[in-house]
């Protein structure tokens, strides 16, 4: 089904969540699915994707099994989500059909217009205080499928949360958005993987509060293509985000980040360090953007983007992007896209590491920098998970890891 | 041990050593002192294999194999360890994991079984006090950080640690104080044995007072000009390499 059939097909949303679809809908109407000509959209082509079957995969995909107890889980299936009640009291989780949080709800752009117009319910995660253990947001794509899974998490005044998001299978298309809200002096520590093969397009959306930080971990190994669209609103003075991001594309994987900050507060700080590398027929794409708004004095922006072009076949894109409108900023922007250092690959190699040795160490280490930099609840168990998923992304990543076990 | 005979190695098109013979026998510590520019970092790289440092004339063997035939690892493997001029720092790799990889390749190379862990920090602490290495540094990131004194005594705690059978050290005295010199010369010194050969480059005659050379050589202009014991450095450091290089050529002359 096209587009406008679908949206035409779609049931119309009951209770709190209608004004969101009918506002959705009339967006697409109006603007469409982005196509190639759109600026935003360059390097990722769409066309196939809009041009299948955009209707929601049917309920009767949503995950069959309850999550495993003993973790905060919550499965989506489909688009379709699964959770038990937290033990703790610290979190509830609730259905965004439910009216609850839907105030904080956005339509969107593009394909988080289409989830907006299209998505059946949604999750809502709450935090209040410090939850002690990780909160695991697990998406299977399915093939033949389109899946919209919403999802809205809100930190009230001091809150912390460790939000882990793991994307796995093969989508035919999945769009994802993910809301958050942090309340003043919050905290979010946010993982999040892309390893589905299929075709990912994700946006997510934080504002902050006074005073909250914001760690972003952004792991994407998979997807034809996987496309994040990451914004971040530092609405209050003195809030701060950190966004990392480690990309590995090869074979005929294509990787997409648009990271943007706005500043819109005083003294707010925002530092984006996103590296990756591309081989074989891959490509990869990078654009960063902040944007310091009249007023917002005193603010730190920072970006840097740097890439390992492995193979000639293979493709980087990357555009870090300033724009400041105010004077007393501290700002600093940089890319690079180039091969392994030849001083430390001859310093290795003298040392007896074999070529291929050398410059899969090189490349490990290069990459794990970002991965040594997660913390928040559970950090080392995180850390040790990151580190395995980036090592099997790696040629000779085993050995690799080998070397690094038991010693201490 | 090491027999380099009449090497000739370009830079860029541009040759640099013109010439350089030298026999380097096992249980022997031998000096390079030259002005700067002469080709002395030129000459480790070339028996390291560095790319770019193109052999264009000349050979060289170790333990009568050619060493020119070999890739970089496995030079390092047959038994060649490279101190550096200027060691280079990576970010994201443990001194550890590092020396952990290095070693278990060379092991393979050679047909042996790797160290256990155990036996690998076992050594460890036992080399790194050797040039008084703090043990924290063990973890961090290789060369990361790291003072110009920690970085040599890194390169001398790696030597010690691969146990090789030449050692060719370029300017490991270069920007050390005196405390720093005798830690790193300690740790040279432990190394020597009948077994293992050395070739220590230096720009100064200090280091030799603490790293007693068997033989000293004088590199000018990409050639040993003169060659004699350890009086020569000393003599070096009164006369300047002018008087070597006058002295070359009246030989070159009669
Ligand atoms: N990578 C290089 N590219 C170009 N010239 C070089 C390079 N390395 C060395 N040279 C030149 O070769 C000569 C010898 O250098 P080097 O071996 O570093 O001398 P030393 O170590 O004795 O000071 C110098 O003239 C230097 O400029
Ligand atoms: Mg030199």
């Amino acid at each position: 089904m096209s587009l406008l059939d679908t949206l035409a097909s779609a049931p119309p949303r009951q209770g709190a969540l209608a004004p969101l679809g009918v506002e959705a809908a009339a967006t697409l109407q109006e603007l469409g699915l982005p196509m190639k000509k759109t600026e935003a959209w360059r390097f990722t082509s769409v066309r196939e994707l809009v041009s299948a079957d955009l209707a929601p995969a049917p309920l009767e995909l949503a995950p069959t099994a309850a999550p495993p107890s003993g973790h905060d889980v919550v499965s989506f299936r489909g688009g379709h989500a699964r959770f038990v009640a937290p033990g703790a009291t610290t979190l509830v989780l609730g259905r965004l059909g439910d009216g609850a949080g839907s105030e904080h709800l956005r339509v969107g752009a593009a394909f988080a217009a289409l989830n907006s117009a299209l998505f059946a319910d949604g999750v809502v995660a709450r935090v209040t205080g410090a939850h002690e253990s990780p909160l695991f947001f697990d998406y299977e794509g399915i093939a033949g499928h389109a899946a919209y899974p919403r999802a809205l998490v809100v930190l009230e005044a001091n809150a912390e949360l460790t939000l882990v998001e793991r994307f796995r299978g093969q989508s035919s298309l999945t769009s994802a958005v993910l809301e958050v809200v942090l309340g003043p002096g919050a905290k979010l520590t946010h993982l999040r993987t892309h390893e589905d093969e299929g075709a990912l397009l994700g946006a997510v959306d934080v504002r902050q509060a006074r005073d909250s930080v914001y760690a972003s971990h952004v792991f994407s190994f998979g997807g034809a293509p996987a496309r994040l669209d990451l914004g971040v609103h530092l609405e209050g003075e003195g809030a701060e985000c950190r966004l990392d991001g480690v990309y590995v594309a090869a074979g005929a994987t294509h990787l997409d980040h648009h990271v943007r900050v706005d500043h819109r507060a005083p003294r707010s700080r925002s530092a984006m360090r996103y590296r990756g590398l591309a081989r074989e027929r891959a490509t990869a794409i990078f654009d960063g953007q902040s944007h310091v708004h009249p007023g917002a004095v005193g603010c730190e922006a920072h970006q840097q983007n740097r890439n390992l072009l492995v193979d000639p076949t293979a493709t980087v894109h990357t555009k870090p992007h300033l724009e400041i409108h105010v004077d007393e900023v501290v700002a600093s922007h940089g890319a690079t896209v180039g091969a392994l250092d030849e001083d430390a690959l001859f310093y290795a190699r003298s040392r007896g590491l074999p070529e291929s040795e050398a410059r899969a160490l090189l490349t490990y280490a290069f990459l794990k920098e970002l991965v040594d930099a997660v913390d928040g609840q559970g950090g080392s168990a995180l850390r040790a998970a990151m580190r395995d998923a980036l090592l099997s992304q790696l040629p000779g990543g085993e050995a690799l890891g080998a070397l690094e076990e038991e010693l201490s | 041990m090491l027999s380099i005979h009449d090497l000739h190695v370009s830079v860029g098109g541009t040759p640099i050593l013109k010439g350089l013979t030298l026999e380097l026998p096992a249980g022997q510590v031998h000096a390079v002192m030259g002005p700067n520019g002469a080709g002395k970092s030129t000459l480790s790289y070339a028996l390291g294999g560095r790319p770019g440092y193109e052999v264009t004339a000349g050979s060289v063997t170790l333990d009568g194999q050619d060493l020119l035939a070999m890739d970089v690892d496995e030079r390092a493997a047959a038994g060649l360890f490279l101190g550096f001029q200027y060691p280079v720092a990576i970010p994201g790799v443990s001194n550890l994991h590092f020396i952990r990889a290095a070693l278990n390749a060379q092991r393979k190379a050679r047909g042996e079984a790797e160290l256990s862990a155990a036996d690998l920090m076992r050594r460890a602490r036992e080399k790194a006090k050797l040039v008084e290495l703090p043990a924290e540094l063990l973890k961090r990131a290789v060369n990361d950080g790291f003072s110009g004194g920690e970085k040599k005594r890194n390169e001398i705690f790696q030597m010690a640690m691969i146990e090789p059978r030449l050692a060719i050290l370029d300017e490991t005295d270069s920007g050390l104080d005196i405390d720093a010199l005798r830690v790193v010369a300690g740790g040279v010194n432990a190394l020597r044995g009948p077994d293992r050969a050395m070739l220590v480059i230096t720009h100064y005659q200090r280091l030799l007072d603490h790293i007693v050379p068997d033989v000293v050589h004088v590199l000018v202009d990409g050639r040993i000009v003169e060659s004699g014991d350890k009086d020569l450095a000393l003599r070096l450091e009164r006369e300047g390499y002018e008087s070597a290089r006058t002295e070359a050529q009246r030989e070159v002359r009669a």
